[in-house]
């Protein structure tokens, strides 16, 4: 293998890491938020409405997300 | 992580396999601060839930909340990634 083709594979490796620590960093940032949004008292499960609200919950904090940058956006 | 022109030199001249050790102990970098990070969160808001009053030691009480909300935080967590996952096909389909 040549030298600059082992080195873009290395490159390649180095950015799928990066992408997966940035997932894994906003399902621990998502979880966070949204565990102080839903979750009261620990039982012995997570109730319907807990459940149903952490998804919604995540979905709405995605979308407000996109809906704050596409407002910036237009500012600039 | 950004790599340096240097680093990159140095990793351009390693062996295939040493190559391979270098992948593996970045792979193990990562998922310990995963794990680091994820212990921290749940420390936190297990001890913010169960731990309402700091007592002289943490009482059986205490211990049963800490494991429950441990689980539920890693259910939470779950919920969250499978949100994730379904919102992404939902967008590329």
């Amino acid at each position: 293998m040549s030298e600059a083709n082992s080195n873009s594979e290395f490159q390649t490796f180095i950015e799928q890491e990066n992408q997966k620590a940035a997932i894994q960093a906003a399902i621990s940032k998502l979880t966070e938020t949204c565990w102080d949004k839903c979750v009261g008292k620990p039982g012995s499960k997570l109730d319907r409405a807990e459940s149903e609200c952490i998804a919604n919950c995540a979905e709405r904090f995605l979308d407000s997300s996109s809906f704050i940058m596409q407002r910036l956006m237009k500012k600039q | 992580m950004d790599l340096d022109k240097e680093t990159i030199e140095r990793i351009s001249k390693l062996s295939p396999e040493e190559r391979n050790q270098v992948e593996e102990r970045v792979r193990n970098e990562m998922l310990r601060q995963v794990f680091q990070e994820l212990v921290q969160n749940i420390s936190e808001k297990c001890f913010l839930k169960c731990i309402t009053k700091p007592g002289s030691s943490l009482t059986s009480s205490e211990q049963t909340c800490l494991a429950k909300c441990m689980d539920r935080y890693l259910d939470a967590m779950g919920i969250v990634s499978k949100t994730l996952i379904e919102r992404s096909s939902r967008n590329s389909s």
